[in-house]
């Protein structure tokens, strides 16, 4: 006899009605990467910068006078600017993971016409974006977030006092803002390109081009050159980052004009990456 | 909702893609049980799902589900349907049991039921043993199984089936009518049935709409009932015809003319021997030279509909 013979069971349990509908879909994306050994290893490679952050961190606070002795300088940062210095370097990683993480979040399930499946619940297109941001936001986070927050953590134990504590303070709030920042620029525009491209291949190679390591940074360096005018470095979308970071930081960024440019830049990108997504991404494709 | 009310309900339904109208002024009430959905390509079906779903704007119109209005409770409706989508769609990079599992938290299940559930029903549409195996791997009639199993994780009250026997071989579309069935017939859930398959609304359902060019053409009662009671009967020949359907009127039966004959319908609870009868008493006024069991088989209606 067939084992299906036993018939079809009514099912009496409830359903869960939390606003968080995107939950399950990030949930599902991380828990599809993370155990990968790949991805464990990377993120030990990612979490070793901050072994020697750290350890600068150890010896600036505590060896302060060695320091002195053996390098003639008295003054070394461990404030603000020395966090945001850490969280920058940790750039790399966040364009590591979003590369391997988000090429093919949305790709995979247009190639495999999932996405008539999500519709068919209860998820809307905002419910589906943010469940797949989620999932690179996650990754984002735990090579950002996580180690900086393990490293605010190792200073004021290493500095227990309210001096100390008064000029780092805000240095949780700054990398919050900043890794979410992160999070909806490079993924937003990711999950753009995902939407876009059918090979992972080239939604990475695009990606790489418009976000990171593309010529517009070195575009906007000649223009610069060329024409002495600052502005240009509006155009290298990375930088227009870091300069909005380094203002939330406190600390000088790499252009000269003021960061809420460049913090206008990042919100245009935000807000054209969703439009565009909400126009990819939608119920029901018509062909006429 | 009450148990009579309808499952479906459209008023002045009108959907249009940029310039395209697709349904014309859609009124259309359907009950409790199996319903198939019949029509032509083009006729507005897949559309009518949609909308259905809330997937597409109700405007002009009115359109409610299950008692919900889809124009403003489009996620309430889709937690209380299962969809069978007519294309292929799998989630990569999952087997059978975390597909389903998914397909039940994105409904709002919890993880651990979902998962219990999922094993529960991808036994039901019998891919027990192949559960864990890698859904590349399935064939297009596991698949047609897999997208009913992730369609009733959530246990919906409504089943919406888009060609769900497309590219099945005959014994898989045999099963698969067989859970449709049983389902509907057994455990109270309601099917729409959408197929230009006419042989499946047949073998599952209680009724049927035609659709044909964006509007209702029909919604009727399919007369299984009346063919496997042997009741319609199909006479051909010469003489009185319009004597003999004025008896079978008289006695409580339905006939209508066809070429050469008339086509009988009848009442509950008699037989061919009720239209012995009446030749009998009629005298030789009705000469048959055919005799045949009959009744109008779903084609003919359909045929006829969209006509």
């Amino acid at each position: 006899m067939p084992i299906y013979d036993q018939g079809y069971q009514r099912w009496d349990g409830e359903l869960q009605r939390h606003p968080a509908r995107w939950w399950p879909i990030t949930r599902e994306g991380v828990m599809k990467f993370l155990p990968q050994r790949k991805y464990l290893i990377l993120l030990g490679l990612a979490w070793l910068p901050m072994i020697f952050h750290g350890a600068s961190l150890y010896t600036r606070l505590k060896g302060a006078d060695v320091l002195e002795s053996l390098l003639g300088q008295a003054d070394f940062e461990t404030g603000a600017g020395f966090f945001w210095e850490a969280l920058s370097r940790q750039g790399l990683w966040v364009v590591v993971f979003t590369v391997m993480v988000g090429a093919d979040l949305i790709a995979a399930d247009r190639r495999h016409r999932a996405l008539q499946l999500y519709f068919s619940k209860p998820i809307t297109p905002n419910d589906y974006l943010l469940g797949k941001l989620g999932v690179i936001a996650a990754f984002q986070l735990l090579v950002s977030w996580v180690p900086m927050m393990l490293l605010w953590l190792f200073a004021l134990m290493l500095e227990p006092t309210g001096a100390y504590l008064a000029t780092i303070w805000a240095v949780p709030v700054g990398v919050t803002l900043y890794a979410l920042l992160t999070a909806f620029v490079a993924g937003g525009l990711m999950l753009l390109m995902s939407s876009i491209g059918q090979r992972t291949v080239y939604i990475a190679g695009a990606w790489l081009i418009l976000f990171a390591y593309g010529p517009f940074r070195f575009v906007a360096e000649i223009l610069k050159a060329l024409s002495g005018n600052e502005y240009f470095g509006l155009l290298a979308l990375e930088s227009d980052l870091e300069q909005v970071g380094a203002w939330i930081f406190g600390v000088e960024g790499p252009h000269e004009f003021h960061p809420a440019f460049s913090l206008l830049v990042v919100a245009a990108v935000v807000a054209i990456s969703y439009l565009a997504l909400r126009r990819r991404i939608r119920p029901v494709e018509v062909v006429l | 909702m009450q148990s009579s009310d309808p499952i479906v309900r459209t008023r002045g339904l009108c959907q249009s893609y940029g310039r395209k109208t697709v349904l014309y002024d859609v009124d259309l009430e359907i009950g409790a049980g199996a319903t198939g959905l019949l029509g032509p390509n083009g006729a507005g079906k897949s559309t009518l799902l949609r909308t259905l779903l809330g997937l597409l704007p109700v405007q002009p119109g009115r359109v409610e589900v299950l008692g919900y209005d889809a124009g403003r409770e489009p996620l309430e409706i889709r937690r209380r349907i299962g969809l069978v989508p007519e294309s292929d769609c799998l989630l990569p990079g999952m087997n059978a049991v975390e597909m389903t599992t998914y397909a039940g938290q994105l409904v709002g299940m919890r993880r651990k039921d979902a998962m219990e559930r999922a094993h529960q029903v991808l036994f039901y549409v019998g891919l027990g043993e192949a559960r864990y195996r890698d859904l590349e791997s399935y064939s297009q009639g596991m698949k047609q199984r897999l997208k009913l199993a992730q369609a009733l994780v959530h246990d919906p009250d409504l089943l919406l089936l888009d060609e769900p026997t497309n590219g099945m071989d005959p014994p898989g579309r045999e099963a698969m009518l067989q859970l449709v069935r049983e389902v509907s017939h057994e455990k109270g859930l309601h099917v729409l049935l959408s197929t230009h398959l006419l042989p499946d609304v047949e073998q599952t359902c209680d009724r049927v709409v035609v659709l044909n060019e964006g509007r209702v053409a029909e919604v009727r009662p399919i007369e299984r009932e009346l063919l496997d009671a042997g009741r319609i009967f199909d006479l051909r020949g010469r003489g009185d015809f319009e004597a003999l359907a004025g008896w079978l009127h008289d006695h409580g039966h339905r006939s209508e003319p066809i070429q050469d004959g008339l086509r009988v319908t009848l009442s509950e609870g008699h037989h061919e021997q009720t239209l012995f009868e009446a030749l009998r008493e009629l005298d030789g006024r009705v000469e048959v030279r055919h005799f045949l069991p009959a009744g109008r088989s779903l084609q003919d209606q359909f045929l006829e509909a969209i006509s």
